[in-house]
C-alpha cells in the first residue's frame, strides 16, 4: 500500500491478471447471492484502466464483461462497457435495459487494475486497485435520474493518457499515466455543489449516499454512512457499494434513499433518487 | 403522455484521401493471401491524412455539427452527447495521448455546447452506436433529455497494423445523429441483444509492438484478428445477426414484409449476403457501404444509414431494422418508425 497526498492506494497482486480478478469475485458474488446465472440479461462495466480484458493479457477489447459472461457462462447476458461512467448512470442505463429482458438481474462492474500506469503521487490525484460489483434484481422499485454539471469554471477534469511519446516509461511497461490537477479552489466548487444537492435531498429527508474521491471531498459529512476513517480514506470511486454492502439492511426499508456520484473526468454529480413504492 | 424517441437527423465526414488495395500502404501489406480481397470484398477505404488537418476528432466534429443543423437546432440545444469510438488513442487533435475524458467531452468542449450538457461515452465496438442510440433512446423517453447527439467516429488506420493482412479491413470515417422527442409516428419499437464469448479472444484491440517487432518503444494499441479468427468467426457470425434481428421484428409484434430497409454493421459484404440470406431478405432491401468504405467499426452503421436514405432506400414513415455484430461477441437489432430523418 503506498500514501498518496489525500488518499491511500492499494495496489493488486501484479500476477493477478484482471481479467482472473474480476472473474473470481463475480463468481463469489453469484455464489453468495445464489443466483441463477442465466437470469442475468445484462452486463455492464465502466472501467477507467484499458488493459488485461482478456487472457491475451496486453488487450483493451473487447472488455472484460465478455470474459465475465464467459466464466459465468451467463448464456441470457448482453455485454458492453460505459468508460469511467458513475454508478447512478450505470444503473439507470442498467434499468433500462432490464426492461427489454425477461432476465431477473443486471451486474455491473467497475473493474481497476492500474499496474501499468504511472500514478500522480505529487499531486495525489490516485484510484485504487479494485474491484466493485452490483448485481442489481428487477423490481418495481422507481429511479429518478438527474445529472449536475459543474460550473465552466471547474474545468479541470482527472485524464487518462497513453505514454505513447516517453520511451522509457514505455520501456518499464508504464503504458498509460492517471492525473488530475485539482486544487482547492477546485475542492471547494466540488464541495459547494455537492451541499446543494445533499442539502436539498435532505430537506425532503431523503438520505444520501454520497461517492468520496479525496479528503476534502465531502468535508460536511452529508452523508449516510458508517464507513470507518481508514476506509474513506482508501476508496475513491469504490465508497457506494462499499456503503451499500455495509449498511444494505438499513437502506433497503427505506421509501427513498439517493445515491450521488461524482465524475472527476467529465467533472458532474449524478443524483439517482431510488423509491420503493411509488409506481 | 408517453414520450417516444425518434432520429432527427443524420450526417457523416469522410477523409479526402481513398486507398484502394493497389495504393500504398495497403499494396505494401506482406503476405495477403491471393483470395483475401475476393474473401472479404473490400475494396478501398478512406484514409486520414494528418497533414489536411484530419483526425478522429476533426471528423467527429464535422459530422456533429452537420447533424445538428440538420435536425434544425444549435448546439445549445444538445443537452446529451453520447460517443462512440474504437480508436482507444490518437484520436485527439488537441492531445494525441489523451484517452479520457472522450470523445463526447472533447464534442462538448469543441461544438462549445451548454455547461449543462451532459456526456457519455459507450464501447461495444462495431455496434457501439446501436447501443448509444439505445441509451439515447431511453433517456429521451425517461424525459431526461430533449436533443441528444450520438457520434461514432473512428480511425482505424491509426489502428492497423500494416504487417497484417488485417489492416485491409478497416478504414476512416464519422457519422452523428441527433435523438429527439417523436412528434409524429418515430419511435424505436422493439431490441433485442445477445452476447456470445465463447471466442472473444479472435479479434482483439492489443498494445504491443508492430509484427515481427520486439521493440516495446512502439507499442501501440493494434487491432490483431488471430490466424483461425476468420474461420471461427463463420460458425456463428452468420447465423446470430440474423437471429436478433428476427427476434426484434418479433418482439414488435411486426413480420417481414414490415420492414422496408435494414441498415446493418458492415463488416464485408460476404457476411451481409449471409445475414440477408438468413433473415430472408434481397439485397434491395439492405444497403453496402462496406465494398467502397471498407468497416468503419462503429461509424459504420450512421453511414449506412445516411447512404440509404441518400439513394432512397428508407422514406419518411418506413420502419427499418438496424442490426449488425461486434467483436467479443456482441449481436443487437432494434426496429425504428421512421419520421422524417433530415440528411
Amino acid at each position: 500500500m503506498k500514501m498518496g497526498y489525500r488518499c491511500n492506494v492499494y495496489e493488486s497482486e501484479p500476477d493477478n491478471m484482471l481479467y482472473e480478478w474480476v472473474e473470481s469475485i463475480c463468481e463469489e458474488i453469484i455464489e453468495r447471492n445464489n443466483i441463477d446465472v442465466t437470469e442475468i440479461g445484462v452486463i455492464i462495466n465502466s472501467s477507467i484502466c484499458l488493459y488485461e480484458t482478456t487472457a491475451k493479457k496486453n488487450t483493451s477489447a473487447p472488455g472484460v464483461g465478455y470474459h465475465v459472461q464467459k466464466s459465468l457462462d451467463a448464456e441470457n447476458a448482453f455485454v458492453f462497457e460505459t468508460f469511467y461512467t458513475d454508478w447512478g448512470n450505470m444503473m439507470q442505463i442498467a434499468s433500462n435495459f432490464m426492461t427489454k429482458t425477461k432476465c431477473k438481474y443486471a451486474l455491473l462492474l467497475q473493474t481497476n487494475k492500474f499496474s501499468n500506469t504511472l500514478k500522480d503521487y505529487y499531486n495525489g490525484f490516485s484510484i485504487p486497485d479494485g474491484i466493485s460489483i452490483m448485481l442489481l434484481k428487477k423490481s418495481d422499485a422507481s429511479l429518478m435520474l438527474k445529472n449536475y454539471p459543474l460550473m465552466p469554471f471547474v474545468l479541470k477534469k482527472a485524464s487518462f493518457e497513453f505514454n505513447a511519446n516517453n520511451k522509457d516509461l514505455l520501456e518499464k511497461d508504464l503504458l498509460f499515466r492517471l492525473q488530475w490537477n485539482y486544487d482547492p479552489d477546485v475542492v471547494k466548487e466540488i464541495n459547494k455543489q455537492l451541499n446543494v444537492i445533499t442539502n436539498s435531498l435532505q430537506g425532503k429527508e431523503v438520505p444520501v449516499l454520497v461517492d468520496y474521491w479525496f479528503k476534502e471531498h465531502r468535508e460536511d459529512n452529508a452523508e449516510r454512512s458508517i464507513l470507518g476513517n481508514a476506509e474513506r480514506e482508501s476508496l475513491a470511486m469504490h465508497t457506494i457499494p462499499c456503503n451499500v454492502r455495509k449498511n444494505w439492511n438499513e437502506f433497503k426499508n427505506l421509501e427513498h434513499y439517493a445515491f450521488v456520484s461524482f465524475n472527476p473526468f467529465s467533472c458532474y454529480y449524478s443524483v439517482l433518487k431510488i423509491s420503493r413504492n411509488e409506481n | 403522455m408517453k414520450i417516444k424517441s425518434a432520429i432527427k437527423s443524420v450526417a457523416i465526414s469522410i477523409p479526402q484521401k481513398y486507398c484502394d488495395n493497389n495504393t500504398p500502404p495497403f499494396s505494401e501489406i506482406p503476405n495477403v493471401p491471393k483470395n483475401w480481397e475476393r474473401l472479404w470484398g473490400i475494396k478501398g477505404r478512406y484514409m486520414i491524412d494528418a497533414a489536411l488537418g484530419e483526425s478522429c476528432s476533426v471528423l467527429a466534429k464535422d459530422a456533429s455539427l452537420k447533424a445538428i443543423d440538420k435536425a434544425g437546432l444549435a448546439v445549445k440545444d444538445i443537452d446529451l452527447i453520447i460517443a462512440t469510438s474504437c480508436t482507444i488513442t490518437g484520436w485527439s487533435d488537441k492531445n494525441p495521448e489523451r484517452i479520457f475524458p472522450g470523445l463526447s467531452d472533447y464534442l462538448k468542449t469543441e461544438l462549445q455546447c451548454s455547461n449543462a450538457t451532459m456526456t457519455l461515452e459507450v464501447n461495444q465496438t462495431c455496434i457501439s452506436f446501436m447501443v448509444a442510440l439505445q441509451i439515447a433512446s431511453d433517456y429521451v423517453e425517461a424525459g431526461m433529455y430533449k436533443n441528444v447527439l450520438v457520434c461514432s467516429s473512428e480511425t482505424f488506420t491509426i489502428l492497423a497494423d500494416f504487417r497484417s493482412s488485417s489492416s485491409t479491413l478497416f478504414g476512416d470515417g464519422s457519422g452523428a445523429v441527433v435523438v429527439g422527442q417523436s412528434e409524429n409516428k418515430g419511435s424505436m419499437l422493439a431490441a433485442y441483444y445477445k452476447s456470445i464469448p465463447m471466442h472473444n479472444e479472435i479479434a482483439t484491440l492489443q498494445w504491443r509492438p508492430p509484427l515481427g517487432n520486439t521493440n516495446k518503444e512502439e507499442i501501440r494499441p493494434y487491432f490483431t484478428l488471430e490466424e483461425n479468427g476468420p474461420a471461427l468467426m463463420q460458425t456463428f457470425v452468420p447465423q446470430n445477426v440474423p437471429v436478433v434481428a428476427l427476434k426484434a421484428i418479433e418482439r414488435a409484434n411486426l413480420s417481414l414484409e414490415d420492414i422496408d430497409h435494414f441498415v446493418f454493421h458492415q463488416p464485408s459484404p460476404l457476411l451481409l449476403k449471409m445475414w440477408a440470406m438468413g433473415i430472408g431478405i434481397k439485397s434491395d432491401k439492405y444497403t453496402n457501404t462496406v465494398e467502397k468504405y471498407s468497416c468503419l467499426s462503429s461509424a459504420s452503421t450512421p453511414l449506412t444509414l445516411y447512404t440509404a436514405l441518400k439513394n432512397g432506400k428508407i422514406s419518411p414513415n418506413n420502419t427499418i431494422v438496424i442490426a449488425g455484430a461486434s467483436i467479443g461477441w456482441g449481436f443487437g437489432a432494434q426496429v425504428w418508425n421512421i419520421e422524417n430523418i433530415n440528411f
